[in-house]
């Protein structure tokens, strides 16, 4: 794509504003040199789940289970997981597949639960998020649509189902918007 | 916009969901509607995280 992208490149500092030049600054170590930058834009493009979040428990230096980690570094319950106690901290998606790991290799697992999780089964929730989008007799998407992702697709979709004109002047839009990029 | 389309869809998956969301509740689990009742995808945009939307029976 001939992008200019720096490697091993670190910002030094958080980046300032100035509302009077409408430019950041923002200073970069790059083998060993500073170099301070003034773009219009900062764009955060760090990934989701970054690096990950252990809290402390206290006593947890005392722990005589065989493995105590953070669900990015888990590799797995052991094939035979009888009689072993497991406790899963946190309730969403990593969470829920560990303790059935554990549960379906015959571990007694509990789970520890602080605030609520919102729950659906895939087989109910894409069916109803993600319809007439990849079907048979779907709306046909465009192909910003498709290079996008999800986000507008589900939305879209669902304003069809409940307003079929709606999506006949907005996906004429977008096509519009397409041929921009293609 | 996309919220409200999604407030909507969200209760329609929860009578779908029913009987997985009442014997979770059942057994103590605490469950929400997501940011303004809008369910799956708004709470992944919102939070980023708090979902668990159940990965599909393979066997």
């Amino acid at each position: 794509m001939e992008l200019n992208i720096w490697m091993s490149s670190t910002l030094t500092d958080i980046p300032t504003y100035s509302s009077s030049d409408r430019k950041w600054s923002v200073t970069i170590s790059r083998n060993g040199a500073l170099r301070t930058l003034h773009p219009k834009h900062v764009i955060m493009a760090t990934g989701h789940s970054g690096e990950p979040n252990i809290p402390e428990f206290p006593g947890a230096g005392d722990f005589k289970g065989d493995r105590l980690c953070h669900s990015s570094q888990f590799s797995g319950a052991k094939a035979d997981s009888q009689g072993l106690k497991a406790v899963v901290i946190g309730c969403c998606n990593s969470a829920h597949d560990i303790a059935q790991d554990y549960y379906e290799r015959g571990a007694e697992v509990t789970m520890v639960q602080r605030s609520s999780t919102y729950v659906m089964t895939s087989e109910n929730g894409l069916g109803v998020l993600l319809r007439g989008c990849y079907e048979e007799d779907g709306v046909g998407l465009p192909k910003i649509l498709i290079k996008t992702g999800l986000i507008f697709s589900w939305g879209l979709a669902s304003a069809r189902r409940r307003r079929p004109d709606f999506s006949r002047y907005h996906f004429s839009s977008a096509e519009k918007i397409t041929s921009g990029f293609s | 916009m996309l919220k409200r389309l999604h407030q909507d869809s969200r209760k329609e998956i929860e009578e779908l969901d029913k009987a997985t969301l009442d014997g979770l509740t059942a057994t103590g689990f605490k469950l929400d509607e997501g940011p303004d009742g809008a369910g799956f995808f708004i709470k992944y945009l919102e939070r980023g995280g708090g979902i668990y939307p159940s990965s599909p029976v393979l066997n």
